[in-house]
């Protein structure tokens, strides 16, 4: 219970943030006077100021934005293929299940980071949405897997076979009977998996190859909080506070679906 | 003793398990360079921009890149390349990609070897002993604890450290993995004092951004142990309390831990990568960040070969060690 | 002499931190005479298996003893020792076997180093006197080529073996009292019968008492000297094999018997007794036994009847049918 109310309240304050703070707040890209370079927060400015004057606010805020839309592209994206490939993969039998089946495992096998980077390296300087999209196109596997997993298990659970006694085609089947059974178990994985893809992106902006400054992102922001450690640490603070309740959000969240979803089993 | 038979069983298995993770290494090398060869960008013109090029540089890194050719014919002639060790030249560098990575690989190894030892000892350790004292104010903090380290990035942990422990109390350099300023004639105590200094930050934060996985594994797969009945027949026997820990206990509860490995590796590497950027430590996974933002493809790929075949290996090692400590495995009826 | 194990006011507890704490063996007491085999004989969930390890001090995390429980060994006041102070007693004095082998035999050790465990926890003995005896221990329970077997994984070997290994780690000890909990409900039909006539065989060559507790009359006929019959964490009724069989006087007893399959019965048809045994949450006031009771009066719901001393060891705990009924 109380985990659930931890898990909407992060959720309500990021939303805030990414919705009303930009509004609030005012302009990320607007420099300061020269006097209010790197200034400690004050009422003025809540969170202080960057190395050229900007309002770390207000870049957070911008910050948010991006990264909560990057992150539902990539997710919508990575739970559609992941879905899709799994259903089939473990609700059919065929060649074109096996098949599926071996890609599955081998797209488990390359670790996801060094996919990232080397499509970064061909792709060159993304915009968001090609970030989304990329970050998209590296989170199936691990969706597929699961789904496959359950599909294979719903395959051969007792209603199905009663359908199918019943004469449903295969494809109706699928359809009807295996898909949604696979359904809250992808919900939980596409929301842990937020988690990973916030956690992507920012470590993308964060080594400098995701969305180029002077965009504001979190991870950017990590980045040009480097050589201020000690004369700013806010500027390490607001970010790392933000990304870590957003994937803290999305851990809980994913959890609190998980027992759910457990419950109405029971 | 029937050790002959299952000796060369397990030597069989393993060799046919080797030639699937080799399989494994090769295709998903080859999804690399492809998606090198047929995704739309033109790294080239990223890298030479408008500066003059003399043809026979042009020709070698068109070869690199495999500019103007068909896949298959790319992909043979870079496994071709790669079988005798080569994997093309550095496009930012000039220099063979393998001289770069032979520089990279020891300190990635002794950086992600440390984690993994002190992850699967640590980790181990206090996964037993919250496992043993549930409900106790230390294990609930245990829990907080690496449930926060868990969901932090690694590069977040390692900045904040960097913060604490290089800039503000300066206990430790935040960077690179020796003094450069160190002299040449220094004594080996101190450059082994001064090495171990550059590690301890790199190290505690890939542990830290890393040991949440075995330490909850060990302590559920105890959890799951405990009620086990074979556990209250050796109490029964009047066994000592510690060796029911660790001999009816631990033991049992070893192998879902070590299954656990495969899953680890690529989490490893993905903390490399930052991490390392982080520390600027010379390893692969900051070689893989830093030609990635040079668009130096060569390398990426050369530092991609290293750590999908690491993974691979990591897996595999993980198998054999799985069925080594399992009896059923091992010795069939 | 007095009997080496004599159990008082044995009650289990489960303490729940907001409702009412549970009590699944409500006060129940016993002794078992040197040399002498009792069965404890009730249903699943009646409380028998807590009673067993409540003896070694096994008991799970969440549960106590009561205030008043004494459990004396020759002599010895067991009730209340921790972990270390009990550990002397375990597999060296008294022994214990288990339901399901299988699980009751770690899988990742080697039968013989599971005999050495017992062997060596509570003496010191060399490496080569460990296996030789361990191999002797297994050939006394009658497994075939033991010097083969002792270096054997237990997935290796069936049930019926099992339970012969678990027989060989509890005799290690040379203990004095065996507590058998079910230890043939897991083996098939056919080797049930030949680990029971193990025991019995055991216990003659050893000199042994044993506490043999199962859910099955059956396997009690013939061989136990007397019967305890446990309802609902309470003992009923208590008489040697003979007389119970002969005369039962609780009416749960002589439902008992009357559905178990005789084959001198002829005509008469099984009865099985009506309803379900109830769980510790639910157990009903008076005497637990009185809402599937066929003999039951109304007194039966308002009290407890006693297990009071009868003639000739024969006691019964019941308004209608016990000494009691005219007090």
């Amino acid at each position: 219970m109380r985990t659930r109310h931890l898990a909407i309240g992060l959720v309500t304050m990021l939303a805030l943030l990414a919705v009303i703070g930009p509004l609030v707040t005012g302009d990320p890209y607007a420099a300061g006077l020269d006097g209010a370079r790197l200034s400690a927060p004050s009422w003025q400015h809540l969170l202080g100021t960057d190395q050229f004057g900007r309002d770390v606010l207000a870049r957070l805020g911008h910050g948010a934005r991006l990264s909560l839309g990057i992150a539902t592209i990539a997710i919508g994206i990575a739970a559609c293929l992941g879905l899709l490939l799994g259903v089939v993969a473990g609700g059919t039998h065929g060649p074109v299940a096996a098949i599926l089946s071996r890609g599955i495992d081998l797209a488990l096998a390359l670790p996801r980071v060094v996919v990232l980077l080397v499509l970064v390296a061909v792709l060159g300087t993304l915009g968001p949405i090609g970030l989304g999209l990329i970050l998209g196109a590296t989170g199936w596997p691990t969706i597929a897997r699961l789904t496959r997993g359950e599909a294979q298990a719903i395959r051969h659970a007792p209603h199905v076979t009663a359908a199918r006694a019943l004469g449903a085609t295969p494809f109706r089947r699928l359809m009807r009977e295996v898909l949604p059974g696979t359904l809250p178990p992808v919900m939980v994985a596409a929301t842990l998996g937020v988690a990973d893809v916030l956690l992507l992106e920012a470590g993308l902006s964060f080594l400098g190859i995701g969305i180029r400054p002077p965009t504001p992102t979190w991870g950017g922001m990590l980045l040009e909080a480097q050589p201020y450690l000690a004369s700013a640490p806010w500027l390490l603070l607001a970010p790392a506070v933000a990304l870590i309740t957003a994937t803290a959000a999305a851990t809980i969240g994913g959890d609190v679906l998980r027992s759910r979803f457990r419950m109405a089993q029971e | 003793m029937p050790c002959c038979p299952a000796t060369a069983r397990m030597a069989s298995w393993v060799v046919r398990r080797l030639a699937g993770a080799v399989l494994v290494s090769i295709i998903g090398i080859a999804v690399l360079v492809a998606l090198v060869h047929l995704l739309p960008g033109d790294p080239l013109t990223a890298i030479v921009g408008d500066r003059a090029l003399d043809p026979a540089s042009r020709r070698v890194m068109e070869h690199d890149l495999g500019i103007g050719r068909p896949l298959p014919v790319v992909l043979m002639s870079f496994f071709r390349d790669a079988l005798q060790g080569d994997l093309g030249h550095s496009l930012a560098e000039r220099r063979p990609v393998t001289a770069i990575l032979a520089d990279r690989l020891g300190p990635t190894m002794l950086l992600g070897g440390l984690t993994l030892l002190i992850d699967f000892t640590l980790g181990v350790l206090l996964g037993v002993w919250s496992a043993l004292h549930p409900r106790t104010r230390a294990a609930r903090l245990l829990d907080s604890l690496t449930l926060a380290t868990y969901t932090v990035p690694g590069f977040v942990i390692g900045l904040v450290l960097i913060w604490g422990f290089a800039v503000h109390w300066q206990w430790f350099p935040p960077a690179l993995i020796a003094d450069p300023l160190l002299p040449t004639d220094a004594s080996t105590w101190t450059v082994l004092i001064d090495r171990l200094k550059h590690l301890v930050l790199p190290v505690t934060t890939m542990v830290l951004a890393t040991i949440a996985v075995p330490l909850r594994q060990q302590r559920s797969a105890i959890v799951g142990t405990m009620s086990q009945p074979w556990v209250t027949a050796a109490r029964a026997r009047g066994v000592a309390t510690r060796r029911v820990i660790w001999q009816h206990l631990w033991r049992p509860a070893l192998t879902p831990v070590i299954s656990l490995l495969g899953l680890w590796l690529p989490m490893v590497v993905a903390g490399a990568v930052f991490v390392e950027t982080v520390f600027a430590y010379p390893g692969i996974g900051a070689l893989l960040a830093n030609a990635t933002a040079q668009r130096d493809i060569p390398v990426v790929i050369g530092a991609g070969v290293v750590l999908v075949v690491v993974v691979q290996l990591g897996s595999l090692v993980a198998d054999v060690l799985y069925r080594i400590v399992d009896p059923v495995q091992r010795e069939p009826v | 002499m007095t009997p080496p194990l004599i159990v008082r006011d044995l009650r289990v507890e489960f303490p729940r931190p907001e409702d009412p704490t549970v009590i699944a063996v409500d006060g129940i007491a016993f002794s078992v005479d040197r040399g002498e085999l009792v069965a404890l004989v009730g249903e699943s969930g009646c409380g028998k298996s807590l009673t067993a390890l409540s003896l070694l001090g096994l008991l799970p995390g969440s549960a106590r003893l009561g205030p008043d429980t004494s459990i004396t060994f020759q002599g010895e006041e067991l009730a209340g020792l921790d972990e270390a102070a009990y550990r002397p007693f375990r597999g060296a004095r008294m022994a214990m076997v288990f339901q399901d082998p299988t699980a009751s035999l770690n899988p990742v050790m080697r039968i013989g180093s599971q005999i050495g465990e017992a062997l060596t926890a509570h003496r010191s003995l060399p490496p080569a006197k460990v296996r030789e005896r361990a191999i002797a221990l297994l050939t006394e329970v009658g497994i075939a080529d033991p010097a083969r077997r002792v270096d054997a994984w237990p997935h290796q070997l069936s049930g019926g073996m099992q339970q012969r290994v678990m027989l060989a780690i509890a005799l290690a000890g040379e203990p004095e009292l065996l507590i058998a909990d079910e230890p043939t409900t897991a083996l098939d039909v056919t080797v049930q019968a030949q680990i029971l006539e193990l025991l019995d065989t055991l216990r003659t060559t050893r000199g042994m008492a044993v506490l043999l507790i199962t859910h099955d009359l059956g396997i009690v006929a013939g061989r136990a000297d007397r019967v305890l019959v446990m309802y609902a964490g309470r003992i009923v009724e208590s008489a040697p094999t003979r007389d119970l069989f002969r005369a039962p006087r609780h009416p749960y007893t002589r439902g008992l018997l009357r559905s178990l399959p005789r084959l001198e019965a002829g005509t008469e048809r099984l009865m099985p007794i009506q309803g379900t045994v109830p769980s510790p949450e639910q157990w009903p006031s008076g005497c637990r036994f009185h809402p599937r009771c066929p003999l039951r009066i109304a007194r039966c719901a308002e009290a407890a009847p006693s297990l009071e001393p009868g003639a000739s060891r024969h006691h019964v705990a019941c308004w209608v049918t016990g000494e009691g009924r005219h007090a």
